[in-house]
């Protein structure tokens, strides 16, 4: 009996595993659908409203891991003093972030509010572009990740289970 | 309110000064940082006024950094402002700019790699217009167009912003239109004025002159405009406008004294019209806000002005 429940748990196991490691994609992807919108918010606050920086960051709330990242940079914007260093020191936990996609939203951050408003504008257009490419990218990766991991996790369950029996 | 814009090592020399006495901070990219003190420039070093080899060397960061502050992160909200050479800043502060000029089809795109920042206090002097106000209305109580002359910083916003004041408080029946497209005069920060500018004043802040004596004439009908820095054929424009629809105008300009604003082509036709019934001329012969003279339309001195 008490083999047959630590089977059933450990198969369960392996699965939640495996929804677990299909999240880390989703969250990856939801990030870059809240990036996305607010680069078209900014773009839209700066065009029409040329609300400041402070303003626009109150305003936009977003339920992804993105969140933490505005908060993070909202707050450094309220010290005396801060470099670059400290603004890549944000996305440094946002693991599912490839080191090239963490430079350019750091880049982005690091430009929002020292450059003119034509500059300004082209660099976000340019920003923009990027996001949605890597949106699409993470988009077309989940589509066969989330299914395979979901399933890789059952499988193992299934598997360790057949090898206890 | 200078805390929020200026670095820790300015702010430390600048807090052993006093503030009322303070007029200008001027940082010049790698020379030292000059102080207008009580109306006589001094250096800033980290102990104060010093001289000149102990005296703190503004660098490209700190420009870049009292820039930034002034502008609240948001250099784009700001160009508007920066197109026209100042950036304004709560509290009626003005940060005038200076570097190199980017033009498009004849207009300024912006101004980059700035390379000196001239930070403007401004301070009221309450009663600083009362010797004008004397003179300013005519038998039958209208206020006369009058136009305020002087060079920079001889305290022409001062006596604006007072007079706007001493007319409100004389004078119950008479709406005031203030123009203050630099913020200066108010310090009007959202909506609220900083600086005492009367209560019968309405306050129209930032756009151009021009365009907001015919907007304001239309929504605000005002008894009086007042603006400060005129001088460009829109605004001229528009002044007549206003002269000629019954509101008096009140107005600043730069010149240094009564012939060189004779000599000023774009006013020929204020001028010809007779449009301001009283000159003043300020100058610093005595201290800021020195009233040099008072004239009248036919460039006479005004009798009974001492």
């Amino acid at each position: 009996m008490i083999k047959i429940i630590s089977m059933v748990m450990l198969f369960c196991a392996s699965g939640f595993l495996g929804f677990q490691v299909a999240n880390i994609y989703k969250d990856k992807q939801y990030f870059f659908v809240d990036l996305l919108n607010f680069t078209k918010n900014l773009k839209n606050e700066i065009s029409f409203m040329k609300t400041d920086i402070l303003s626009i960051l109150k305003k936009y709330e977003y339920k992804s891991d993105f969140n933490k990242y505005l908060k993070e940079y909202q707050n450094l914007l309220k010290l005396k003093n801060y470099t670059k260093i400290e603004i890549d020191k944000i996305l440094y936990s946002f693991s599912f972030l490839s080191d090239y996609e963490k430079n350019t939203i750091n880049q982005m951050f690091f430009e929002l509010g020292n450059i003119g408003y034509t500059e300004q504008l082209e660099r976000l257009n340019f920003y923009e572009n990027v996001y949605k490419d890597a949106l699409e990218r993470s988009r077309q990766k989940n589509d066969k990740m989330i299914p395979f991991c979901k399933k890789m996790g059952f499988l193992m369950g299934a598997l360790i289970c057949i090898v206890l029996i | 309110m200078l805390k929020d814009i200026l670095p820790d090592f300015l702010i430390k020399p600048l807090s052993l000064l006093r503030y009322d006495d303070l007029c200008e901070i001027r940082l010049r990219l790698n020379r030292p940082t000059t102080v207008n003190y009580k109306n006589t420039y001094y250096f800033l070093g980290q102990a104060g006024l010093c001289n000149e080899n102990d005296a703190i060397i503004a660098t490209k960061e700190t420009i870049q950094y009292v820039i930034s502050r002034a502008s609240n992160h948001s250099i784009y909200a700001v160009n508007d402002e920066i197109k026209e050479g100042f950036i304004s800043v709560k509290n009626g502060i003005r940060i005038g700019l200076a570097g190199t000029v980017t033009m498009q089809n004849g207009s300024v795109l912006t101004i980059k790699n700035i390379s000196s920042i001239n930070i403007r206090i401004p301070h009221q002097v309450i009663g600083a217009s009362l010797k004008i106000s004397k003179f300013i209305f005519d038998d039958d109580g209208h206020v006369l167009n009058t136009l305020i002359l002087g060079a920079p910083g001889v305290g022409k916003t001062t006596i604006l912003r007072d007079l706007c004041m001493q007319i409100s408080k004389k004078r119950k029946d008479l709406n005031i239109l203030l123009l203050d497209e630099r913020q200066e005069i108010s310090a009007c920060s959202d909506g609220i004025p900083q600086l005492n500018v009367g209560i019968f004043t309405d306050i129209i802040s930032s756009g151009k002159k021009s365009i907001n004596i015919l907007n304001g004439i239309r929504s605000m009908s005002p008894n009086i405009i007042v603006a400060d820095e005129i001088g460009n054929i829109d605004d001229l424009k528009a002044i007549e406008y206003a002269v000629n629809c019954g509101v008096s105008v009140i107005a600043s300009l730069h010149s240094k004294d009564i012939i060189e604003f004779q000599k000023k082509n774009e006013f020929e036709n204020l001028i010809n019209n007779r449009a301001f019934k009283r000159i003043v001329v300020l100058s610093q012969t005595n201290g800021k806000g020195t009233i040099e003279n008072i004239y009248d339309d036919y460039f006479r001195p005004v009798l009974g002005f001492v």
